[in-house]
């Protein structure tokens, strides 16, 4: 009796949650006008960095523009292993998407769904970070090794080109980090050979971890000059050490990424410069290529890099 | 006979601990003494009340851990109640809610979970790794959902305060720290609660048996660990201004580690708010020192693991004895 009755209750909770998924398709269904009608799954790192929030709204904004375009956010919650992104770009071929935007985590595990979904004759846009296959349609990122070294010109510029720094970088072993932490390092040994790099530290993007390990840092180096992070996490612990131990004056925080902690502690003073990626364009001009793909044509330029903008106090206001 | 046998008994448990009691402290000595031998930085008091503010939300939650290790539970909502807190809290700052009420709602959420963790395995007589690994991924999709998944920025300065500013040179965390380990010290060694805490984890039928309100007891015990990532999660939030959805992810096993390093058994009955303080600090210690050596982080994952393992080792060895 207790197990049928478990069964009926899971059994109306299915129904129920299928009901849910079936409701929007429908609804686009009736809202769509003339000419084809084109569902585009984009599936990024996770569904809580702002960074991919971004990605999403870009991508939101073209397909509101085109109009014929439906884009299905297929992210995983949290960071996860590369299995787990390989299994929502096989869902995605399996539903038929008519396109496949992806921010691939690993670039080696995510090659044979890419190739899978090309195969089956779906358009893959690469967003972010790419995959190692030339199996692709367009592929939008920023030139991290290019960000990273303008910021160490940067900082390099607000210390006077001399004294010792430190490293807050984000995950060991990510692809887009250890991009932004090693072009920093090649950058600074190469061309200012005065600044000594004492250390780096990996704060999984977690604030907290990052405001301790800059803590220690300025403990154990009380003739820090300058602090480097990589990533929106590590930038806004580092800036809020900085500023906390009121050392705003004598250490020069240039980090990466921006959000509205960053914008406050940039106002304050204590982050003085941040490398700002453009994560809307990519999801932009990400769906903008997909439809051209769609629709039979082809991207001019494959690989695009969408650059990056310095946020200072002085175009705080332009930034967005 | 039997009287004789109960006192030898009780007499060698009270050696056991007493000696259990020196091995943990006099381990974070030696980390103390390694350290300053090692680094001129790291025996300062600025150096020592940053420790202490960086181990505050370890041990907050540790405490909450401790008590439901006792009971043979464990709770791996601790991470994701961090972050509720703190985004709750900050939802209502940012509607003008006074901050005291705000970080009152935000604990009362919390509270909320737990005492739906306590109901759960209490009166659902589920797992309580099952049950608060459910509430572990609900709680932290709430969060996220509740903020979009973007950071609340733009506390009132008032509330930074709570996490950065001193009290007669001291930061305010740390009175945060004392002021709960007593509290949470004093329940689990001198009330009825505390005690019978530790009878569920003995032995939970002979527990019950014998008139401890089972129930109403493990409810409390995943509340007052509610309420500790509660507030772990408001001082977390108060120190960098923002309440990010993201807090505190795998935090819930720090609190394990610090537990067990302390001298709590995963399998129930035994830990203490004493050996937890000493535990935390051991890890906090531990990775301020060896970040001040400059040691390679990937290197002091290493030690921090072998470190827990040894700790539960030798908890294991003293006792087979």
């Amino acid at each position: 009796m207790k197990k049928l009755l478990a069964m009926l209750l899971f059994g109306v909770l299915v129904i129920s949650v299928a009901g849910c998924a079936k409701e929007a398709p429908e609804k686009e269904g009736s809202a769509g006008g003339e000419g084809e009608n084109y569902t585009m799954t984009l599936i990024t790192m996770d569904s809580m960095d702002e960074h991919w929030l971004k990605v999403k709204n870009g991508a939101e904004a073209a397909a509101a523009e085109l109009g014929n375009i439906k884009v299905v956010f297929d992210a995983p919650q949290t960071k996860v292993d590369a299995t787990v992104q390989a299994q929502l770009v096989e869902n995605a071929i399996v539903n038929k998407s008519d396109a496949i935007l992806l921010a691939a985590l690993d670039k080696e595990a995510l090659k044979p769904v890419v190739e899978k979904a090309k195969e089956a004759g779906i358009p893959v846009i690469l967003v972010d970070s790419g995959v190692s296959t030339e199996n692709y349609d367009a592929f939008l990122s920023t030139d991290n090794a290019a960000a990273a070294e303008l910021a160490a010109d940067n900082l390099a510029e607000l210390i006077g080109k001399t004294g010792k720094i430190a490293i807050i970088n984000a995950q060991a072993g990510a692809g887009t980090t250890m991009t932004r932490e090693n072009a920093f390092r090649d950058r600074i040994e190469s061309q200012y050979p005065d600044i000594e790099i004492v250390g780096v530290q990996y704060s999984d993007g977690d604030k907290q971890k990052a405001l301790n390990y800059a803590t220690d840092y300025m403990t154990q180096y009380p003739d820090l000059v300058g602090i480097y992070a990589c990533n929106e996490g590590s930038t806004v612990g580092v800036g809020n050490a900085v500023d906390q131990a009121g050392k705003s004056d004598s250490i020069h925080v240039v980090g990466f990424d921006f959000s509205a902690d960053v914008k406050g502690l940039i106002e304050k003073g204590a982050i003085k410069a941040s490398m700002v990626q453009n994560p809307y364009v990519m999801g932009y001009e990400g769906i903008k290529a997909a439809s051209t793909v769609v629709s039979g044509g082809q991207v001019s330029v494959k690989d695009i890099d969408t650059g990056v903008t310095v946020a200072t106090k002085d175009n705080l206001a332009d930034i967005k | 006979m039997s009287e004789l046998v109960g006192k030898i008994q009780s007499k060698s448990l009270f050696d056991s601990k007493t000696k259990q009691f020196f091995s943990t402290i006099s381990g974070l000595f030696i980390l103390i003494i390694i350290f300053s031998l090692n680094n001129e930085n790291f025996l300062t008091t600025a150096n020592l009340l940053n420790v202490a503010v960086q181990t505050t939300p370890i041990l907050l939650i540790a405490m909450g851990q401790t008590y439901v290790l006792i009971t043979g539970g464990i709770d791996l909502s601790i991470g994701s109640n961090i972050a509720l807190a703190g985004v709750t809290a900050a939802i209502f700052m940012k509607a003008g809610i006074p901050i005291p009420i705000a970080m009152l709602l935000g604990l009362g959420v919390t509270a909320g979970v737990g005492v739906l963790n306590g109901v759960m395995i209490a009166y659902g007589k589920l797992p309580p790794f099952i049950v608060t690994l459910g509430t572990m991924t609900t709680v932290r999709g709430i969060t996220l959902t509740m903020t979009q998944g973007i950071p609340i920025s733009g506390l009132p300065e008032a509330f930074n305060n709570i996490g950065i500013a001193k009290t007669l040179g001291i930061p305010n965390p740390i009175f945060i720290m004392v002021i709960f380990a007593v509290i949470f010290g004093f329940i689990l060694s001198k009330t009825r609660t505390g005690r019978y805490t530790y009878a569920l984890g003995s032995n939970f039928e002979a527990a019950r048996l014998s008139g401890v309100n089972a129930h109403m007891t493990l409810i409390k015990v995943y509340m007052f660990s509610g309420i500790l990532a509660g507030v772990a999660g408001l001082v977390m939030a108060a120190r960098i201004i923002s309440a990010p959805p993201t807090a505190g992810m795998g935090y819930e096993l720090d609190a394990v580690a610090s537990s067990v390093i302390g001298g709590a058994s995963t399998m129930g009955g035994e830990g203490a708010i004493f050996g937890t303080v000493v535990g935390a600090f051991i890890i906090g210690v531990l990775r301020n020192g060896l970040n001040l050596m400059g040691v390679s982080p990937f290197i002091q994952q290493i030690v921090i693991g072998v470190v827990i393992i040894a700790a539960v080792f030798f908890d294991k060895l003293r006792h087979s004895k």
